[in-house]
C-alpha cells in the first residue's frame, strides 16, 4: 500500500468488503454456472433481463456491478448504468418518471454508437485503439460497449407491488435499449409477471472451501496477525458463524483485525462470536446446566443477570438454546417438541414486540420442568 | 445540572466501567481511518451513548462542539416532517424513529444527503490521510476524512427504513461511518447487522456501579457509606443512570444538617408507582375474590392515568408476585404473564389484558391453595 500514496486516502477509509469486491466476472468465486452463463451472454450479445435472488452476502450485487464494469467503458458507465436501491425512493411515481425516462432515451450518437456498431460487426473483438484501455496488470482490456443501457434494481423485494406492476410494461416496451437487472433476497416477493420476463439466477450460500480461500487471501493482503499456529481455527470459526454469508465473514475479519491492531495483539478465536453479536457457546452451556439442575429462582436470576442485563438478545439466545436442546440425547422426544413449540411461540411474540425477559423466562421455565423430570 | 450529565465521562480514558470493552474501543480509535460501521447494543443505562460520544472524541481528536439543529423535509406524499438533530462539524446524531412511519424518508433523504457529502473539515486539511502514521494526537493530518452519522434506537426503525440503510452503508462508506445504537440487536435486520461491527455494552456490575457512585460522591464532597452505595447499585437493577439519579435524590431528601454525609442505613426512596404496584401485588395474594378484582381495577386505572406504560406495570407486578409463590405455580404465572404482555403489545385497550392477567393469577393461586390445604 505504501507505494501508492495518492490513493491511500480513499483506500484506507474503505471497508474491506468494498475494497475486495470482485472487479470483474472472473474474480467472482464459486457462482460458476451463473458467471459462465453471463460471460456467454456478454460474448454473444444476447443479454436477457436478469433476476438475481439468494440469501445475503452471496455476491448478487457484486456480479451485477462486475457485469456492468465488464460491458462498458469506465467513461460510459455513468451514462449507461442506473443503479436504484432501497435507499432511493421507488414508489410508483419513480417508476413512471425516472425509470421510464432513463429507459426510453436512445443511446447517444458519438463514441458509444461507434463501439456499438463494432460490437455487432466483429462480435466484440474490436481492436480500435479508441476502445482499448490498459488495466493495472498491463493487459489490454476491451469493452464491448453494447448498444443498450442497464438499470439495476437492487433490493427489488422492497419495491411495492404497484410499482412492480407499473414496471411490467416498461420492461417490455424499452427492451430494445434497456436491460433490467433485478436483485432480491426473496423471489416470492417479486410479482409473477415481472419474474417471468427475466432470466432467473439463484445464488447459493457459499461453501466453506471457496470462502476460506478468499478470506485467507484478504488476511494475507491486510497482514492480519492470528494467534500463533491457530490461523485455521480462527478462520474456521469466522466461517462457521457467517453461514455462507461472504460479507459477514469479511466484516468479521476486519472487525477482529481492527480491534487487535492497536498493540502487538493477535486475533483470538474467542473474540469472534462476541464480534458477530452472538451469545458465546459457554453461556448457552451454563444455561442448559442451570436448567437441568437448579430450581426456578436460580434460573430466574441467571436469566436476568447473565442474559438480559449482559445485553444478549433473547432471540439469539433462544435459537442457540434450541440448537443445543434438539440434539440432547437424554431428553424425550415429547419434551423437545413441547419446548420447540413454546420457543416458536415466544419468537413470534418477540417479533410482535413483547418483553424479552418474560418470553425468555417462559421458555426457560418450561424447559426447566422438562429437562429436570428426566434426571 | 444533574449529576448524571455533570459527571459523564467525555474521554475513553475516563470510562470507569467495563474495562475490556474500553480497551477495545481504544484500539479501534487508534486507527481512525479503518473504523468499521458500528452497532452498539445493550440494556438501558449501561453507557452506550457515553461510549459513542467518547469514541467520537477520540477518533476526531478533539472535543466536539455540539449544537442543536432542526431539519424539515417533505415526504413524497407532500407532508412536511421535522426532525431534531444534534450536530457538530464532524458528526450528526439523530433518532429517525421519532418520525414514526416517515422514518424511511429520513433515511432516504437526510441520511443519504449527509452521507454522500464529505466532511468539510477534511477538505480544509487537504484530505490528508496520506500521512496516516505521521501525526501525533491532535495533529490534523491524522484525522479521518469521513463524518460520523449516529443513529439512535435503530431497533425502533421500520423495516423499509432499515432496508434503505443497506446500500447507503456500502455506497458512501468512504465518506461516512454509521454508528447505530439500540437495545435489542435482533430487531435490526440481518443485512444491516452483517455490515456492522457489533459492540455489546453489558450492564455494569454492582461493584462497578458502587465504585462510580463513590467517585461521584467524592467529587460532590459528600461522604457515601459503602453499604448504601451497594444497596443503591442493587436497587437500580444494574442501571448506572438510575443509580446516579437515585443517589442524587437520596442526597436531596435526607441530607442532614451539615449537608455532607448520608446515613449507611437509609431507605432508598422507591418511586410512588413502584410502591403502589407492590401494594397491589400483596392485595391480590391476600385475597382472591371479585371484590379484590374491583379494587385492583381501581389501582390499575390510577397507574395508567399517571402514564405508567401497561407493559411496565405488568412486568413489575410479576416480579413482585414471583418471590411470594410456590415453585410449582411460578412457571404457570410467568407463562400467563408473557401471554398477556404479548396481548398488550398487539391490542389497543391495555386495561383488559391487565385485568385478565390478575383474574388469571387469582384463579391459579386459588386452585393451588385449595389443592394444598383442601
Amino acid at each position: 500500500m505504501a507505494d501508492n500514496p495518492p490513493r491511500q486516502t480513499d483506500l484506507s477509509a474503505t471497508p474491506w468488503v468494498e475494497r475486495y469486491r470482485p472487479k470483474s466476472l472472473k474474480d467472482v468465486s464459486h457462482q460458476g454456472e451463473i458467471v459462465a452463463t453471463l460471460k456467454n451472454a456478454v460474448e454473444t450479445n444476447r443479454l436477457p433481463h436478469l433476476l438475481f435472488y439468494g440469501p445475503p452476502g452471496t455476491g448478487k450485487t457484486s456480479v451485477a456491478l462486475a457485469l456492468c464494469r465488464q460491458l462498458f467503458d469506465p467513461s460510459q458507465i455513468r451514462r449507461r448504468v442506473l443503479e436504484l436501491n432501497a435507499s432511493d425512493e421507488r414508489g410508483i411515481s419513480v417508476v413512471r418518471d425516472k425509470i421510464k425516462q432513463f429507459a426510453s432515451l436512445a443511446i447517444g450518437s458519438n463514441a458509444s454508437s461507434k463501439a456499438g456498431k463494432k460490437f455487432f460487426t466483429k462480435g466484440g473483438t474490436a481492436k480500435d485503439p479508441d476502445d482499448m484501455d490498459v488495466d493495472a496488470e498491463g493487459e489490454i482490456k476491451k469493452y464491448p460497449n453494447p448498444p443498450f443501457k442497464i438499470i439495476i434494481l437492487d433490493e427489488a423485494d422492497a419495491v411495492t407491488r404497484d410499482a412492480q406492476a407499473a414496471l411490467r410494461r416498461v420492461i417490455e416496451a424499452y427492451s430494445k435499449v434497456t436491460r433490467f437487472i433485478l436483485i432480491c433476497n426473496y423471489v416470492t416477493r417479486i410479482i409473477e409477471p415481472l419474474a417471468s420476463r427475466c432470466a432467473k439466477f439463484r445464488f447459493q450460500p457459499l461453501p466453506v472451501e471457496s470462502m476460506k480461500e478468499r478470506i485467507r487471501y484478504i488476511a494475507e493482503q491486510e497482514h492480519c496477525k492470528f494467534e500463533e499456529g491457530k490461523e485455521d481455527e480462527v478462520i474456521n470459526e469466522i466461517l462457521s458463524l457467517s453461514e455462507g454469508d461472504m460479507r459477514r465473514a469479511v466484516t468479521t475479519l476486519q472487525s477482529a483485525h481492527s480491534l487487535s491492531c492497536g498493540a502487538d495483539e493477535v486475533i483470538q478465536k474467542d473474540a469472534i462470536a462476541e464480534m458477530a453479536g452472538l451469545p458465546p457457546p459457554a453461556l448457552i452451556d451454563t444455561l442448559i446446566k442451570t436448567l437441568q439442575t437448579s430450581n426456578f429462582d436460580n434460573m430466574k436470576n441467571f436469566v436476568m443477570e447473565n442474559i438480559v442485563l449482559e445485553g444478549y438478545s433473547a432471540e439469539f439466545v433462544l435459537s442457540a438454546l434450541m440448537a443445543k436442546i434438539i440434539v440432547m440425547e437424554d431428553v424425550s422426544e415429547e419434551a423437545k417438541a413441547k419446548i420447540a413449540i413454546q420457543a416458536a411461540q415466544s419468537d413470534k411474540n418477540l417479533v410482535d414486540g413483547s418483553d424479552e425477559t418474560l418470553q425468555l423466562l417462559t421458555v426457560c421455565s418450561l424447559a426447566l420442568g422438562c429437562l429436570k423430570s428426566r434426571q | 445540572m444533574l449529576w448524571v450529565d455533570k459527571h459523564r465521562p467525555i474521554r475513553l480514558s475516563q470510562l470507569s466501567t467495563l474495562a475490556p470493552l474500553t480497551s477495545r474501543l481504544t484500539s479501534l480509535s487508534a486507527s481512525p481511518q479503518t473504523l468499521p460501521h458500528l452497532l452498539f447494543y445493550g440494556p438501558p443505562g449501561a453507557g452506550k451513548k457515553t461510549r459513542i460520544a467518547a469514541l467520537l472524541n477520540a477518533v476526531f481528536g478533539r472535543e466536539l462542539k455540539l449544537r442543536l439543529d432542526k431539519r424539515v423535509f417533505t415526504t413524497p406524499a407532500g407532508r412536511s416532517v421535522e426532525i431534531n438533530l444534534v450536530t457538530s462539524n464532524y458528526h450528526v446524531e439523530m433518532c429517525p424513529g421519532d418520525c414514526g412511519l416517515n422514518d424511511r424518508f429520513v433515511v432516504q433523504d437526510v441520511i443519504k444527503e449527509m452521507a454522500s457529502s464529505k466532511n468539510i473539515v477534511a477538505f480544509g486539511n487537504g484530505a490528508g490521510g496520506a500521512a496516516e502514521n505521521a501525526g501525533e494526537d491532535g495533529e490534523s493530518a491524522n484525522r479521518p476524512t469521513y463524518k460520523a452519522v449516529v443513529l439512535l434506537e435503530v431497533d425502533k426503525l421500520t423495516r423499509p427504513a432499515q432496508a434503505a440503510l443497506r446500500r447507503t452503508m456500502e455506497k458512501y462508506s468512504s465518506s461516512c461511518r454509521l454508528i447505530l445504537c439500540c437495545n435489542n440487536p435482533s430487531k435490526v435486520i440481518e443485512p444491516v447487522r452483517s455490515r456492522c461491527l457489533g459492540i455489546r455494552v453489558s450492564a455494569p456490575g454492582v461493584d462497578e456501579i458502587a465504585s462510580v457512585l463513590k467517585t461521584v460522591a467524592r467529587k460532590e464532597s459528600i461522604s457515601l457509606p459503602d453499604e448504601l452505595a451497594i444497596s443503591l447499585a442493587r436497587t437500580s437493577n444494574r442501571n448506572l443512570r438510575r443509580a446516579l439519579l437515585m443517589l442524587e435524590s437520596c442526597h436531596v431528601t435526607c441530607r442532614d444538617d451539615s449537608g455532607k454525609s448520608l446515613p449507611a442505613q437509609m431507605d432508598i426512596p422507591k418511586t410512588d408507582w413502584e410502591r403502589y404496584i407492590s401494594q397491589l401485588a400483596s392485595g391480590i395474594v391476600r385475597e382472591q375474590s371479585p371484590k379484590q378484582l374491583m379494587a385492583a381495577r381501581e389501582r390499575l386505572y390510577e397507574l395508567l392515568i399517571n402514564c405508567i406504560p401497561a407493559q411496565v406495570i405488568l412486568k413489575t407486578l410479576v416480579m413482585e408476585l414471583l418471590p411470594t409463590l410456590d415453585d410449582s405455580i411460578k412457571a404457570d404465572v410467568v407463562m400467563w404473564a408473557a401471554f398477556y404482555e404479548h396481548r398488550i403489545s398487539l391490542g389497543s385497550k391495555e386495561i383488559f389484558h391487565l385485568e385478565a392477567f390478575i383474574a388469571k393469577f387469582m384463579a391459579i393461586y386459588k386452585k393451588y391453595i385449595n389443592d394444598v390445604f383442601g
